[in-house]
């Protein structure tokens, strides 16, 4: 007997409130070579790339990847994933005093300086000043390709490293968050989901399951909860009313945000996939691990600054993966790591150290030490290998797979070379040597197979800006014009 | 003893509204009443806006009402410190904040739902039926009263019999109380605390609270959770309608274990050892010698808060007694004499030696900073950008290698020194003690590098360790205008300070300060009882 598709399961529900998806195949096209929906993806990795001189990650010769990859790279080749990969290495974001900031550019002080131009495109504010300046790439491109999700998941944003695990500096602050949107003129920070548990209940809000006797008792919850949700909006809207001016601004972001939910109980748009599924419920989050000291090495031996990332970004990427699949939403920003990542290393490596600390000779100098940092964003690009390679495993509505109509861009926080700060060579603190790492064949990206290519100091949003056209979102991103030759077409 | 207490709460009460004259009662009922607030009280209330639960707050309250353990911080956004986790400016609604609540609530609802003893006590009722409208009702009224912090009108109970529609569906009565508790729990009126209050004659923009809402500041600001069900009734009873009666609340609430709880949490956000990074033991440890003494001070002896400062014991555990090679304690913890150890007070303590750490160790300029912008409430601005200075790397001074006191040279150094100079000469004075609050004559992995432990503070003299810092800073007369400045930064939810605010600080201060400073029992007293605490300024965009 064959397996019933979702769509005859929905169709059989017979007065169950979920709207049937509006064909993709009859979407206008947006990109040259695409027919299926798009996907974009933007990750960031709170790293560096490299010190000392020393660098594990830049492939050794500028052509293929097949081959050629670093040992930072290696996961692209362990999930096979290298022919649609490209590695644009030799970037710089430049800097500046107050008042001098070049269009694009960075503060002087390291820490998080980068992080403003490198996500929006937009020259940071002043030293000091972490937050984002303009709105980010995840929102520009869902804002032109987002279609019917832009009414519930415009964008999932998730963030992977559970804390700031810094003992007592704080919550990381804007280090925690790569998200900003243009609301109506006003840019608004958009806080990441970090629970996989709530992140995995918001994506499958509306799913009902095929088995009768479930779905009976899924769309009464589902009734329930909108009858809720229409309540809580209700006297929120009736609140807002009776606000001053300032709480009446919170309080409509608020209400904002509950129509949203709203919207998410109301209908639910599945593809005729047989693919999309449920994923299994991941159940309690992984506990959060405590703060470690720097330099205490004990607490991180013991497992300290560690809530169990690894299992977190494995249900992050197929949430990711499945949103994707069902159509549910087209964009996703993934934060990885925090700026100045304090992840401990040590349950993936072996290594009693944080991220930030092994561009700190804290596993040694030289290439030992190179090596130690390289693993550091291995970490990080064997996530991102996963998901692309879920992607191509993937038949998409067009029939071909759903990589092909993905771009995906990891972002680094910084590279390695002259700091300004310290006014020295050879560092990690430097937006010298940076690098992208651009996955993906939607319009184009990677059709000659993954590559390295030698960036010749360009912006690393020029990288975004190629992946932004290979979608057909025009324009650029912020301040920052101009693209890469050689990774579309 | 407790009649004593009462005595003195309900004068001190009667003495600060004797001071903004207002004697005998409050302000008239309704638009700030005939008379109407002062012009003095005008003169201090602050702005305050819509203020969402913290995590904390958001746990605490839901372990109040429904008996549920929760641990909200793993899932909703972060609350950003400045360095309390409650400034509202900071906060911002998102989609992971409305998805996180819906998600909590689901959570939750559906444990109190199938749990008997949970959710038996929320019923004043037996339902008779998965039809008995009434029972629910009544559930609605009562349990809406406590999630909401104020009675429900009449058409908000309409709008929530709804629910008992789902009931009758599934036929199962507590499907309704299911739907009812998701409502409650992501309603804007249980996620903020919603101050509307009445506008005030003639004073635009300024707006006297409801008792209720009165008594949600004073519940949240004291116990860190939601109204208890007496102080609604209080609140409904008029009880909080007078300086003295607000008094008698303020006293029953300081009695409630929570408020200590509450205390040494502020205390811990403002010294930045919220979070200590040891073993479990070793921060067990630090955290009962903290609020021991913290309960001691305050809430016992009911002394000024420099005797924090002043303590010449502490409490330890076994295990802390060994951690600092202190006598062991008598039993599972007790009182030690710290001795000529050279220690004395908080600074002693290793939650406060562990604050700021930095670099593998201690760091002599954070240690200077705590000092001076936590418990003297200065200003250091940060590095000019034109000085391109490095923070996040231990400094080299002329010798990478040289020993900690050579290399930590800024506040000698031309360009630096004018902030510097206030920095490590009191971080210096602290450097025997390591960041984990151990005494050590060397540091770390470097026996060559004997510590002399000397310190300054610029103006007041010289000084070595916790205990003769402590007595200079007592001698410098400025940290009990901190300290209320810290409490109101607190109570308000917002780190920046207006002049009415100032005000008020002041005016509190001299009135919670007797011959040896200022008692912070009284000064919390004095607080909440005060006529601008009673009322709100409406925030202005900027």
């Amino acid at each position: 007997m064959n397996k019933p598709t979702r769509r005859a399961v929905l169709r059989g529900l017979g007065g169950i409130c979920v709207g049937l998806p509006f064909l993709e195949l009859f979407r206008p096209k947006q990109a040259a070579a695409s027919s299926g929906p798009l996907r974009y993806v933007v990750m960031f990795a709170g790293t560096s790339l490299g010190m000392s001189g020393q660098d594990s990650v830049v492939p050794s010769a500028v052509g293929p990847l097949a081959g050629n990859l670093s040992r930072a790279l290696q996961p692209l080749a362990t999930y096979n994933v290298e022919d649609k990969a490209s590695y644009v290495s030799n970037m710089e974001i430049a800097y500046g005093s107050d008042g001098s900031i070049p269009a694009g550019g960075r503060a002087v002080p390291w820490h998080a300086s980068s992080t403003c131009p490198l996500l929006c495109g937009v020259r940071s504010a002043s030293a000091g000043d972490e937050s984002l300046q303009g709105p980010t790439s995840d929102w520009v491109v869902s804002n032109a390709i987002g279609g019917p999700t832009l009414a519930t998941r415009p964008v999932l944003t998730y963030r992977i490293q559970a804390a700031f695990y810094r003992g007592s500096n704080g919550t990381g602050g804007n280090r925690g968050l790569m998200s900003m949107r243009d609301n109506g003129g006003n840019l608004e920070k958009v806080p990441p989901q970090f629970s996989p548990k709530v992140a995995f209940d918001d994506l499958f809000t509306g799913f009902i399951p095929p088995d009768p006797g479930e779905a009976a008792k899924a769309k009464f919850l589902l009734e329930r909860r909108k009858s809720v949700i229409d309540l809580v909006r209700g006297d929120a809207d009736k609140l807002t009313k009776k606000l001053g001016a300032v709480d009446k601004i919170r309080m409509e972001r608020h209400f904002d945000e509950l129509r949203v939910l709203e919207a998410k109980l109301q209908a639910v748009n599945l593809p005729d996939s047989p693919e999309c599924t449920m994923i299994t419920d991941p159940g309690a989050d992984p506990a959060v691990g405590g703060a470690v000291d720097n330099g205490d090495t004990g607490g991180y031996a013991g497992d300290g600054a560690w809530s169990d990332e690894e299992t977190r970004a494995n249900i992050m990427v197929d949430l990711i993966h499945m949103a994707f699949v069902c159509d549910l939403s087209r964009v996703a920003a993934l934060q990885f790591t925090y700026a100045q990542c304090f992840l401990n290393m040590n349950p993936v490596f072996g290594m009693p150290s944080d991220i930030h600390e092994l561009g700190h000779y804290s596993m040694g100098g030289g290439i030992d030490g190179a090596n130690a940092m390289a693993d550091g964003v291995s970490w990080h690009v064997g996530h991102m290998a996963r998901l692309m390679d879920k992607l191509r495993n993937t038949t998409d509505v067009d029939g071909g797979n759903i990589l092909d109509n993905t771009g995906l861009v990891m972002l680094f926080e910084g590279g390695w070379g002259y700091d300004p700060e310290q006014d020295k060579q050879g560092t990690a603190h430097s937006s010298q040597n940076m690098g992208v790492l651009v996955g993906g064949g939607v319009g184009g990206l990677n059709a000659s197979g993954g590559m390295h290519i030698d960036g010749g100091g360009a912006h690393p949003v020029q990288a975004i800006n190629s992946v932004m056209g290979a979608l057909g979102v025009p324009g650029q991103l912020g301040e920052v014009s101009g693209t890469i030759p050689g990774l579309v077409g | 003893m407790r009649i004593k207490k009462f005595g003195w709460a309900v004068a001190t009460a009667v003495l600060f509204a004797a001071c903004v004259g207002d004697i005998g009662g409050i302000p008239g009922e309704g638009a700030g009443g005939p008379e109407g607030p002062t012009q003095e009280v005008l003169n201090e209330i602050g702005v305050n806006g819509l203020r969402r639960l913290t995590a904390a707050e958001y746990d605490a309250t839901v372990k109040d009402l429904l008996g549920v353990t929760v641990d909200s911080e793993a899932v909703l956004p972060e609350d950003l410190r400045t360095p309390y986790d409650n400034d509202y400016t900071l906060q911002i609604a998102s989609e992971a904040l409305v998805s996180s609540a819906d998600s909590l609530a689901g959570q939750i609802a559906a444990e109190v739902v199938a749990d008997t003893a949970l959710r038996d006590p929320l019923m004043a009722c037996t339902p008779s039926g998965a039809d008995d409208a009434e029972c629910y009702r009544e559930f609605v009224q009562t349990f809406g009263r406590r999630a909401l912090r104020r009675p429900l009108a009449d058409e908000e109970v309409e709008s929530f019999m709804r629910f008992a529609a789902h009931a009758v569906t599934a036929n199962d009565f507590w499907i309704a109380v299911d739907s009812g508790l998701r409502a409650f729990l992501q309603h804007p009126d249980f996620l903020y605390r919603v101050e509307l209050g009445t506008a005030v004659d003639g004073e635009p923009g300024v707006f006297r609270l409801t008792d209720y809402e009165l008594a949600t500041r004073a519940s949240y600001l004291l116990i860190g959770s939601t109204p208890p069900n007496w102080l609604l009734d209080d609140a409904e009873s008029g009880a909080l309608a007078t300086a003295a009666g607000m008094a008698t609340v303020v006293e029953k609430l300081i009695e409630d274990d929570k408020t200590l709880e509450r205390v040494a949490r502020f205390h811990a956000m403002w010294m930045s050892y919220e979070k200590l990074p040891h073993a479990p033991d070793i921060v067990d440890g630090m955290q009962q010698e903290t609020r021991a003494l913290l309960k001691r001070v305050i809430f016992e002896d009911q002394v000024p808060w420099v005797e924090l400062l002043r303590s010449t014991e502490t409490y330890l555990t076994p295990a802390l007694a060994a951690h600092y090679e202190l006598p062991a304690p008598d039993g599972a913890g007790s009182w030690v004499s710290y001795g000529d150890s050279g220690r004395q007070g908080l600074l002693s303590q290793g939650s406060f030696l562990s604050a700021v750490a930095k670099f593998e160790g201690t760091s002599p300029v954070q240690r200077g900073l705590l000092i001076r912008t936590r418990l003297f409430c200065q200003t250091i601005e940060r590095p000019p950008p034109s000085l391109n200075v490095n923070t996040d790397e231990p400094p080299e001074g002329p010798d990478p290698n040289a020993c900690k006191q050579q290399r930590y040279n800024m506040w000698q150094t031309d360009g630096c020194k004018a902030c510097h100079a206030q920095l490590e000469p009191v971080g210096f004075g602290l450097e025997n003690y390591d960041s984990a609050g151990r005494y050590i004559e060397t540091e770390r992995d470097r026996p060559d590098c004997p510590i002399d432990g000397k310190g300054n503070l610029d103006g007041v003299g010289d000084f070595s360790g916790p205990a003769e810092l402590s007595n200079l800073m007592i001698e410098a007369g400025k940290v009990d205008e901190c300290v209320a400045t810290q409490l109101l930064r607190f109570a308000l939810g917002r780190f920046e300070l207006d002049a009415e605010d100032e005000n008020f600080v002041s005016r509190l201060v001299g009135e919670a300060s007797g011959e040896n400073g200022l008692e912070m029992r009284k000064l919390l007293v004095g607080m909440l009882t005060s006529e601008a605490f009673r009322h709100r300024r409406e925030e202005v965009a900027k």
